[in-house]
């Protein structure tokens, strides 16, 4: 391994140490008895809720773009599939695990998938399908490189013995078959994210009461996606030292557009959720529900994090053509994108339960409590760290 | 038919509807419910001692199973928010008795609210929990099987009313349960016992001699969010429902 | 692509929505009804802390005849939790608490008390209340 190498994993595992020591004290200490964390008590879901809500959209976006190019013909986009389909892997384990640590009894977290189950619970639907929807990504990822593994059969080392597991010496049309069990996945993507939009949908709450809120969902995802897959190609190319030209730059600029695209229908989605709410005489508290973020509390995180700097100054960016032509222009545009999107997490959940005036608690204002923070960090380099081993271990070049 | 009255055949079986799941609306088995007296409730926080002892909760947290919420309204019509004046009383330490109450209250209309689990017939909680650890049984109380509890807190997103909470020590959630052991002994729950005024009624409702048979028949009374379609099991008497959410 | 194809790849996700199906209808309510059963029977088997007023009254018949003004109120609601006291019948396992302060708990002049008799903070101030009033009569 090179230096440069063991250097950035070592700092990667330090972080994920860091990660680690963030969530043992969360459920030792549950609260650090200091203003303002200390209002943030009873509040349920927090930020490890959002978090997880960002890396599960962010893999139902993966996968419509993985669709998109193997699915439904954007051969543009061909090029960069691998690296979007290990993505998509590596965020809906990680995803997996954020709301699995979040529980208050860790240990009993698979009671779900042994036997209780509840057939009206939204919540139960949802940790069934993103089950099916790892086993279904899981295959087609085999499939899809098979016949890349089967060249990697002869190589010494780790590869090999990896390669030598996966696959027999004889295989044929594996490449058809993943194309249709990808249709399969992202059909099952779709609808667990539309549930997930759905569980949110709880009656009392007026920011989350929201018949489109799962295709608000489905939107996201597709913005997300989009720009997580520049991102990720882009720092891959990066980290290999090779620039980006030819093809992988046409499956850029068709991001660019996809990205571009969904980002003005994305504007237009938030503006009319805040305008039917705000109104005059709109339902049952949708007018409080709605003002912490146009003037309240969450003003900053909404119009500076969620508008400006995640819908607004990337659609800029993106369309100004000395900009968005070059690689690194729609790089910066997607970082922004990305923060944009984290912080529409956090305002969604944190802040539709800021409302919930219950025995006289509420927390009006976003408290972020530093052993969840970090524990995010420690998410955020275990997803780059896992990514970064399954990159070595797989078959990446484009088969002939 | 029109469409008014097909709807009002369609609303007509909603609550047969949600009685149905695991429970047996028939007349054999008992329907316990709680009357609440507003008018007599006077902010002395018993109950809520009273529960916190009888049911393992610490005694300064923050939450408890039941708790009481102070009102101190100016009358005015439009009401606005400024109008209304909110205190929570839900540890052992009474807030009633500060001063700053005594001052807010000063002028205004004044009246206590205890609040506690409702049972409801169509709870949100039974239908979120995705373990199922939550479940009715068949005289209408809604239990909490702590045992298999994952801890998600899905139903404290979804309760309306904000009874139920995540118990620090036991690490799984809590709520009201009606003192199921105590009822299935022919004693009283323990927040009914302590209560000095005599606010709190419990009975079975089936049972036309019973003390909340007589209530019901004798007065007007009201639930709580009753646009939620929840069905709930706790009746209050004297509730001020343009200021008591 | 080959028809061979399609119908594997089909009928392989098709043969796991109907194992999730199997699993979710048929096999799970087995094991939901037996442990909200076991529950409901450890629920049941909890101990009481507070007993009744019937139970204070064996021994306490006197003091219970007595009383007019707080005859309805428990004798638990200012006493506390009583079933140690049945069982060690000592005078440190109930609560008897004299101080003024207790008694304004619930006599306090603050708004909305109508149901009972309240008192201000000027009527005989730092006095206790029984000094005066025995709540036994």
């Amino acid at each position: 391994m090179k230096k440069i190498e063991f250097i950035f994993g070592s700092a990667l595992l330090l972080l994920i140490l860091v990660g680690a020591l963030g969530i043992l004290q969360m459920h030792t200490h549950p609260v650090m008895p200091i203003e303002p964390f200390e209002s943030a008590e009873g509040i349920p879901w927090r930020l490890l809720v959002a978090l997880y809500v960002f890396f599960v959209v962010s893999t139902t976006g993966f996968c419509i773009i993985i669709s998109l190019g193997e699915v439904f013909g954007f051969t543009k986009l061909e090029p960069i599939l691998k690296e979007c389909m290990l993505m998509a892997l590596v965020t809906i384990l990680v995803g997996l695990m954020t709301i699995a640590l979040d529980l208050e009894q860790v240990m009993r977290g698979y009671f779900a998938i042994a036997g209780h189950v509840n057939t009206t619970s939204i919540m139960f639907w949802m940790i069934m399908l993103y089950v099916l929807y790892v086993i279904f990504l899981i295959v087609e990822i085999w499939f899809y490189f098979y016949d890349d593994l089967i060249k990697q059969r002869e190589e010494r080392g780790l590869r090999g013995l990896v390669a030598r597991v996966l696959t027999i010496p004889k295989a044929s049309e594996t490449k058809d078959f993943a194309k249709v069990i990808g249709f399969v996945t992202v059909f099952t993507a779709i609808i667990a994210n539309s549930n997930l939009g759905a569980l949110f949908g709880v009656n009392y709450i007026p920011l989350w009461h929201d018949p489109l809120l799962p295709v608000h969902f489905v939107l996201s995802a597709i913005v997300s996606g989009a720009a997580l897959s520049v991102i990720g190609v882009y720092i891959t190319d990066f980290a290999r030292g090779v620039k980006i030209e030819g093809e992988r730059y046409e499956a850029i600029q068709m991001l660019r557009v996809i990205l571009g695209f969904s980002i003005v229908v994305m504007i237009f989605f938030t503006a009319w959720k805040f305008v039917t709410k705000a109104y005059p005489n709109s339902t049952l508290l949708s007018r409080e529900a709605a003002l912490p973020f146009i003037n309240g509390e969450f003003a900053f995180n909404f119009w500076v994090m969620e508008v400006a700097v995640g819908l607004l100054l990337p659609l800029i960016l993106l369309a100004a053509p000395q900009i968005g032509r070059r690689a690194e222009g729609v790089f910066a545009a997607s970082l922004l994108t990305v923060t944009g999107i984290f912080f529409l997490r956090i305002d969604h959940v944190m802040g539709g339960l800021a409302l919930k005036l219950i025995t006289g608690m509420s927390f009006p204002s976003p408290v972020y409590h530093p052993f969840e923070i970090m524990a995010t960090i420690g998410f955020f380099a275990l997803t780059i760290l896992l990514y970064y081993v399954v990159y070595k271990l797989m078959p990446m070049e484009v088969g002939e | 038919m029109n469409r008014r009255n097909f709807l009002k055949l369609i609303a007509g079986f909603l609550p047969a509807v949600a009685l149905v799941r695991g429970q047996n609306a028939g007349e054999s088995h008992k329907s316990y419910v709680m009357v609440v007296d507003v008018n007599k409730c006077i902010g002395c926080g018993k109950c809520v001692v009273a529960c916190k002892v009888e049911n393992d909760v610490p005694m300064d947290f923050k939450l408890s199973r039941t708790w009481i919420e102070g009102y101190a309204v100016k009358e005015k019509i439009p009401i606005e928010e400024s109008d209304v004046k909110k205190e929570v009383l839900s540890t052992s330490k009474n807030p009633f008795l500060d001063k700053s109450w005594i001052e807010t209250t000063r002028g205004r209309k004044t009246f206590y609210v205890p609040k506690l689990c409702n049972h409801c017939a169509n709870a949100p909680c039974v239908n979120v929990c995705p373990v199922y650890a939550r479940f009715y049984t068949k005289d209408g109380v809604v239990l909490l099987d702590k045992e298999t509890c994952i801890g998600c807190k899905y139903c404290i997103v979804a309760c309306p009313y904000g009874a139920t909470f995540t118990h620090p020590e036991q690490k799984v959630t809590d709520k009201c349960t009606f003192c199921y052991h105590r009822i299935k002994r022919g004693l009283k729950p323990a927040c009914v016992l302590a209560c000095p005024t005599g606010a709190r009624v419990f009975g079975d409702v089936n049972d036309e001699n019973s003390e909340v048979s007589r209530l019901v028949k004798e007065n007007r009374v009201a639930v709580l969010k009753p646009e939620w379609g929840t069905f709930p099991r706790v009746l209050y008497i004297g509730l001020d429902s343009y200021v008591v959410e | 692509m080959r028809r061979r194809t399609l119908i594997l790849g089909l009928g392989f996700a098709v043969l796991v929505y109907l194992i999730l199906f199997f699993y979710v209808f048929g096999l799970s309510p087995m094991v939901t009804g037996s442990s909200q059963a076991k529950w409901v029977e450890m629920e049941l088997s909890l101990e009481p802390k507070f007993s009744d007023t019937e139970i204070c009254k064996e021994c306490h018949y006197q003091l219970y005849i007595g009383m007019k003004n707080h005859s309805k109120v428990s004798c638990e609601a200012c006493h506390g939790s009583g079933v140690e006291h049945t069982i060690k019948r000592t005078s440190d396992t109930i609560v008897k608490d004299r101080t003024r302060d207790f008694c304004l708990n619930c006599h306090l002049d603050v708004g909305g008390r109508d149901a009972v008799k309240t008192v201000n903070e000027t009527h005989h101030p730092g006095i206790y209340c029984v000094v005066c009033h025995d709540p036994h009569k």
